[in-house]
């Protein structure tokens, strides 16, 4: 298994001034982990899928978490959450939707749709390594698993 | 003295009493002819006779289906059956009633005939409709609405907050950046609050109705355009002739200002873009070869806070909504022709001597 994948979060978000505030949340906090951000759904599945300008495995690696906005121009943070979580070889990457309103319908639909966990915005240090601590344990789980299958 | 005695003595007072009431109501014997009816019913179908089989007044070779009847005799109270009938010479305009049948019986109980309430319920059912249809724009709305209010205040929340946390050790640079962007949140706020403001008005407000002079309405418009227009290489053009039109002229005005807006708003990018105003009698229509939009984007077009892809950040997606509003308060129709890569026609006609 290749750890380096496990180092990239996808983040797929529209809104210039909330990208900066997410940046800076996970920044402060300590993160080092590289931060790729995508403003489209359309281009999201275009990064996951390795198509066009994203084809360079080097240049667009997999993410190992992917935070995806709700409410999304071109192709709608639904429909993004629905392609990969379909698909056998994405659907084990962790989505985090991020909400600005915490809409239940909205929660539920992503919940329905496969999505790991919510984070209604602004997006905090705290509270997102809170969600990734459950998360984590998914992965190791994960990881165990793959051992013990290739040992 | 008004006593109980003395009503019962009054036959004549039951018709007089049912002709005040506004259900039809009819009593029918065994054989299904009509022994009395009251006043509505008569207004109804004026044709209707006492002693007619009340189906055979109506057009039917049997008693009707969704009579009852022939089962309220053995009923021990009413029947109540919501029914809906097509009316008119085509048989094509919906009728709601709501039909109450019930057994008349002699002393002995005995059913000597029937008694048929009906409620004319379409008033109702067409105000229930609307009602419906007018919460869902509402829930659609407050969802819309609480995203895009949401949305700038979280920003606003986070440069302020980012402000605070860097205090007099910010450099000028960012205190500057923070600044902007709060504005141009609090900016973004303000222009949906006016949008919202806009819309509430064509729905509460009334139209100030006027003959309008078309063709100088959209000369004009045209022309202010044209500057526009020209700084991306696009033509405006107006075909036909435009005659006097009963409107409000500050609505119509902002129905083809919007129209052409957003013809060069997603023509950005077309080569030769062609944007064409024309009219047929009280049929109009703006028509670009601009990159058109998809079935999904067409399909709720007119609804609110729809967006479609390239229509920039300042746009909250309500303009075609104004405009559906707008057309429909001229008692008008609004339909739309496009396929994506093969451009996009707006047409809509005005009848505004019948408008609200």
């Amino acid at each position: 298994m290749d750890y380096r994948q496990l180092e990239t979060i996808l983040l797929v978000e529209d809104n210039e001034d909330h990208i900066e505030h997410t940046m800076d949340a996970l920044h402060e906090g300590g993160l080092v982990n590289k931060i790729i951000v995508i403003k489209d759904g359309k281009s999201a599945l275009d990064y996951m899928y390795r198509r066009g300008e994203y084809a360079d495995p080097k240049e667009s690696p997999r993410p190992c978490l992917v935070l995806l906005d709700v409410k999304l121009p071109k192709t709608s943070g639904f429909e993004v959450l629905e392609t990969l979580k379909k698909d056998p070889a994405l659907q084990l990457i962790p989505v985090i939707l991020l909400t600005t309103t915490g809409n239940k319908e909205d929660i539920e639909r992503g919940a329905r749709l496969g999505a790991n966990d919510y984070i209604v915005k602004p997006v905090e240090f705290d509270s997102f390594m809170h969600k990734v601590k459950g998360l984590g344990k998914y992965w190791a789980l994960i990881s165990n698993l793959t051992d013990l299958l290739y040992a | 003295m008004l006593d109980d005695e003395f009503l019962s003595q009054q036959p004549v007072l039951l018709s007089a009493c049912l002709d005040l009431l506004p259900q039809e109501i009819v009593f029918i014997n065994r054989e299904y002819s009509i022994i009395r009816m009251n006043a509505s019913k008569k207004k109804q179908h004026p044709t209707l006779k006492t002693g007619m089989k009340c189906f055979k007044a109506l057009g039917f070779s049997a008693p009707c289906d969704f009579c009852l009847a022939a089962q309220a005799e053995k009923m021990e109270t009413y029947i109540k059956n919501p029914v809906c009938i097509m009316t008119g010479p085509k048989k094509n305009k919906p009728r709601h009633i709501n039909i109450t049948i019930a057994a008349v019986r002699d002393s002995e109980k005995r059913a000597r005939g029937f008694i048929e309430i009906i409620d004319n319920v379409e008033a109702l059912y067409q105000s229930h409709n609307q009602l419906e249809y007018l919460n869902r724009e509402y829930e659609s709305v407050i969802y819309a609405l609480s995203h895009d209010l949401r949305s700038p205040l979280i920003s606003i929340e986070g440069f302020s907050r980012k402000l605070q946390k860097l205090g007099r050790t910010a450099d000028p640079e960012t205190f500057e950046h923070c600044l902007r962007r709060i504005h141009a949140n609090v900016e973004t706020m303000n222009n949906l609050v006016n949008v919202l403001l806009d819309t509430s008005r064509i729905i509460t407000g009334k139209l100030d109705l006027q003959e309008v002079d078309m063709q100088n309405l959209v000369t004009h418009l045209a022309e202010d355009m044209r500057l526009r227009a020209g700084e991306q290489n696009a033509e405006v053009r107006v075909e036909g002739g435009f005659p006097p039109q009963l409107c409000d002229k500050i609505r119509i005005q902002q129905v083809f200002s919007n129209l052409i807006d957003n013809a060069l708003k997603h023509g950005r990018g077309t080569d030769n873009l062609e944007i064409e105003i024309g009219a047929d009698a009280n049929k109009y229509w703006v028509k670009d070869n601009g990159p058109g939009m998809s079935p999904e984007i067409k399909d709720k077009i007119f609804e609110p806070f729809t967006q479609s892809a390239n229509s920039g950040d300042n746009s909250f997606g309500m303009g075609m909504n104004i405009i559906y509003k707008i057309i429909r308060k001229h008692n008008g129709e609004i339909w739309i022709e496009t396929e994506e890569g093969g451009g996009t026609a707006v047409y809509f006609t005005i009848k505004a001597d019948s408008a609200e």
